[in-house]
């Protein structure tokens, strides 16, 4: 039998008020970490909040819903989690406050509803526009002729907000400048200008990355080419230009094609014909003019020997996905005589010697404007060692978000003769909303005929970071965005929905007043003065020194450097977003039907199930 | 708004400040549960969705798969403390609001107000037995005192006495000087202490010496209960 529980506000508020308590102390650079012990005895140290969260035990459907939301969130801009929680329980507070001010009579699950309706109708129809006029606008005041510079550039500044607030000082020091200098060697410099880069550093980090436990993290560096987590098996120097055959498969294994029979029939003298055929197959190998054999399995010694004689290197194990890269890298040619093998180009092959661990080294030549590099990072254990990866992933996933919004603002903008394509853009963003459950701003990479303009548009950017700075794509960390929407909330028109504009202004000062916590008069002086810069620079006077800005780091950021640190402003758009839609689906809840068999569990027997299923 | 365009909507009034203390407090106990299971989340709890059908609170679950309640295990209780069979300063507030409201009569006649009532006994009792004896004698304030009968306080003369005391009968009530109440208070306080340590104490030594702070306990008190009586 099914269980019926009603749901009321209080029980959305218990459930989001734990989750914020949990994160709350982990919040921003001088926020704590959270030491989490496993059974087995490993310790995991961290300060991402959608780690923490998924490591908590959580049972409670509306829990297990924030966590999903969250998740989602993370899996488009890797950053604000523990701001989606803390927004979140601000706003249901906001709600459950303005319940109080009514006459109790008149509040119902029916009211909820509407309210959730409501925010999510502004939520996809105003919230655009007001952040586009009114908070867009001061960033590229801010940052536009007269106003600020960035010391060091845009990418720097952007790197270190994100990395600050989530690693150690010390491990951030280090960081920043080994990622921009790692975006930097994969764009090649001269050529940023298109979004390639990016887009492939974040679909492919993964597999561009090297981990060395054991050394200090000043170690950590960047190599050129391809580094594989194995050791060649059989190893000669060579210099130069090699061609490398890639294989899948044992040698020794018959190749033949799926789907064709084979009779088998033991013969006396079977091994000698088993063996001969593996001598063709070598012979014709040889034939290729191969140097070097990268292989996914293990190679039986008969081949190893066949290398050693011949003068081929031979690594085996490698990982099947950075073979797929190398190939799809270099357009590497498919034998059509033996489809399991490829042949490709390597520019050269080393042995590299990382901590007490050998690794093969492998040159690929560039593609295009993306150099291939590897980005090796050290650290003493294996806690700092997993944050550093994830962090840098998470860098890179925040800027293709970035570039990808800021591309497409532009290209709304730029989009004079079709009217009508925007529309169409308008429609799918609108039919997105109603068909998908997940929270998410239509983030499908662009379809084909979008692709095309975006070409065309990124033609003309002289400096993709430049042009993001001009065009309003980032603001100071520490708080910038939520004073600025919170004004223009407030003040700036007095049309659409002012219920909803009301209770969000009022919830979205709560993230910046939990980063300074510890200080918040100073937050409260950073706010005024941000407001009448912003309000001096808007009537056209210019700051009388250009200075760097120094002044608008609310304090955050590694102290004595004096660079400001800076942060996406479609991040926190997203997030605003997220958490509205999120509000919407608790507030939806009408009844929670507890069931017997647990329905996010795979359970491994289906006679479990059968046996559970009572109705 | 559209939200709430109703007539409801032109009779509403703002809630009254005991109603804003009432929500005020209401809130900071939330607060408190919320940190609480925050606290307990990060140690290993499980939320369970279900919950406590006392409070309402979530409920947790340790690793020994034992149900726990925050606000019922850790916290006082929100609703207990307004129960005046329950506690003894809601029961002296309840007495108190009920006379101030009949109040301006007595003194339209000319009696001067009495102390208030909080002193009904006189002597402090243990809670929830002064709560409900307190309650039941509420007296309007005109009454000239009476003296109250010894049977009044005859729990606190046991020197072995066990912290679980009777309510006595109902005697009149003389009002007593806040000094004195407080003085009481505080050698009762004493002698439960010292109770409990003679319930748990081994040596012989810290036997006689409880005994005697007990027994000079009780001396003061008796002391104090002549010169209230004087």
């Amino acid at each position: 039998m099914c269980e019926a529980e009603a749901v009321s506000l209080q029980a959305c508020i218990s459930v989001v008020g734990a989750l914020e308590c949990v994160v709350r102390r982990c919040v921003g650079p001088d926020g704590g970490s959270v030491l989490f012990t496993k059974d087995t005895g490993e310790i995991v140290i961290t300060r991402h909040g959608q780690r923490i969260l998924t490591m908590l035990h959580l049972d409670h459907p509306m829990a297990r819903m924030v966590l999903e939301c969250v998740c989602a969130h993370d899996r488009i801009t890797a950053d604000g989690s523990k701001s989606f929680i803390l927004l979140l329980a601000a706003l249901l507070r906001g709600i459950r406050d303005s319940a109080n001010r009514r006459h109790n009579a008149s509040w119902s699950p029916a009211t909820n509803r509407k309210l959730a309706n409501q925010l999510l109708a502004f939520c996809w129809k105003e919230l655009d526009d007001i952040i586009a006029h009114d908070v867009v606008p001061y960033a590229s005041f801010l940052f536009g002729f007269g106003g600020y510079r960035l010391e060091g550039g845009v990418l720097p500044a952007l790197v270190e907000g994100y990395v600050a607030g989530r690693v150690a000082t010390g491990q951030a020091e280090i960081l920043t400048p080994l990622l921009c200098e790692f975006y930097k060697k994969v764009s090649h410099e001269q050529d940023s200008t298109t979004v390639e880069p990016i887009t492939f550093l974040h679909s492919n980090f993964p597999l561009l990355y090297a981990k060395v436990s054991g050394l200090p993290a000043g170690c950590s560096q960047v190599v050129k080419g391809l580094v594989l987590a194995c050791d060649w098996s059989v190893w000669r120097e060579a210099e130069g230009p090699v061609k490398a055959l890639v294989i899948c498969e044992s040698l020794d294994k018959p190749l033949v094609a799926i789907g064709d029979s084979m009779s088998i029939c033991f013969q006396q003298d079977w091994l000698l014909r088993s063996e001969s055929a593996m001598k063709q197959r070598l012979a014709r190998l040889l034939c290729l003019q191969v140097s070097v054999v990268l292989s996914s399995v293990k190679q039986p010694e008969c081949v190893l020997e066949w290398a050693r004689l011949n003068g081929v290197c031979v690594l085996e194990c490698c990982d099947s996905e950075q073979l797929d890269l190398l190939c799809e890298f270099n357009a590497a040619e498919m034998l059509s005589v033996q489809p399991m093998l490829r042949v490709t180009t390597l520019t050269f092959y080393s042995r590299l010697q990382l901590g007490g661990c050998r690794y093969a080294h492998l040159g690929v030549s560039p593609n295009g404007s993306v150099h291939i590099h590897t980005l090796v990072l050290c650290a003493p254990a294996s806690g700092p060692l997993e944050q550093s990866v994830c962090v840098s992933q998470g860098v890179f996933t925040m800027l293709q978000h970035l570039c990808l919004s800021v591309l497409r603002m532009r290209e709304q903008s730029n989009d004079t003769v079709s009217l009508s394509d925007s529309h169409q853009y308008q429609i799918e963003r609108d039919s997105d909303s109603l068909t998908h459950d997940q929270p998410h701003m239509s983030t499908t990479l662009p379809d084909q005929s979008q692709s095309s303009s975006l070409d065309q548009s990124q033609g003309s950017i002289k400096d993709l970071w430049a042009g993001i700075l001009k065009a309003g794509g980032v603001l100071p960390v520490g708080g910038a965005f939520e004073v600025l929407l919170h004004h223009s909330l407030l003040h700036c028109g007095n049309h659409g929905d002012l219920e909803s504009r009301s209770l969000l202004a009022k919830a979205i000062l709560s993230v910046p007043r939990s980063l300074h916590s510890h200080r918040p008069r100073y937050f409260l002086q950073q706010q005024a003065q941000l407001m009448s810069k912003l309000q001096l620079l808007k009537q056209g006077h210019t700051l009388s020194e250009l200075r760097s800005g120094s002044d608008l780091r609310f304090g955050l950021g590694p102290a004595g450097t004096g660079s400001l640190s800076v942060e996406p402003i479609c991040s926190k758009h997203q997030l605003v977003m997220s958490v509205l839609q999120c509000v919407n689906r608790l507030l939806c809840v009408g009844t929670i039907l507890h069931t017997r068999t647990p329905l996010y569990r795979t359970l491994t027997a289906s006679t479990e199930d059968s046996e559970e299923e009572d109705v | 708004m559209a939200l709430n365009a109703d007539e409801e909507d032109f009779e509403w009034e703002p809630p009254t400040e005991a109603e804003m203390k009432v929500i005020q407090a209401r809130r900071e106990r939330q607060d408190k549960i919320s940190k609480l299971m925050g606290d307990y989340l990060l140690k290993g709890y499980k939320m369970l969705g279900e919950c406590c059908e006392l409070c309402g609170t979530i409920l947790l679950q340790d690793k020994q798969k034992k149900n726990y309640c925050v606000a019922c295990q850790e916290l006082d209780s929100d609703v207990d403390k307004d129960n005046p069979a329950l506690n003894a300063q809601a029961a002296l507030s309840q007495v108190r609001e009920r006379q101030l409201a009949i109040q301006p009569h007595p003194q339209a006649n000319g009696a001067p107000p009495t102390e208030p009532p909080l002193s009904i006994t006189g002597l402090p009792r243990p809670e929830h037995c002064e709560g409900a004896a307190s309650g039941l004698r509420a007296p309007p304030p005109s009454q000239p005192p009476t003296v109250p009968t010894p049977s009044g306080s005859p729990a606190f003369l046991l020197p072995t006495g066990t912290t679980l005391q009777t309510a006595s009968p109902p005697a009149g009530p003389p009002p007593t000087h806040p000094a004195l109440m407080h003085a009481e208070e505080a050698v009762l306080h004493k002698l439960r202490w010292a109770t409990q340590e003679l319930q748990q104490a081994v040596s012989v030594e810290t036997s006689i010496q409880l005994c005697s702070l007990i027994r000079t306990c009780a001396d003061s008190l008796r002391s104090l209960r002549e010169l209230r009586l004087s």
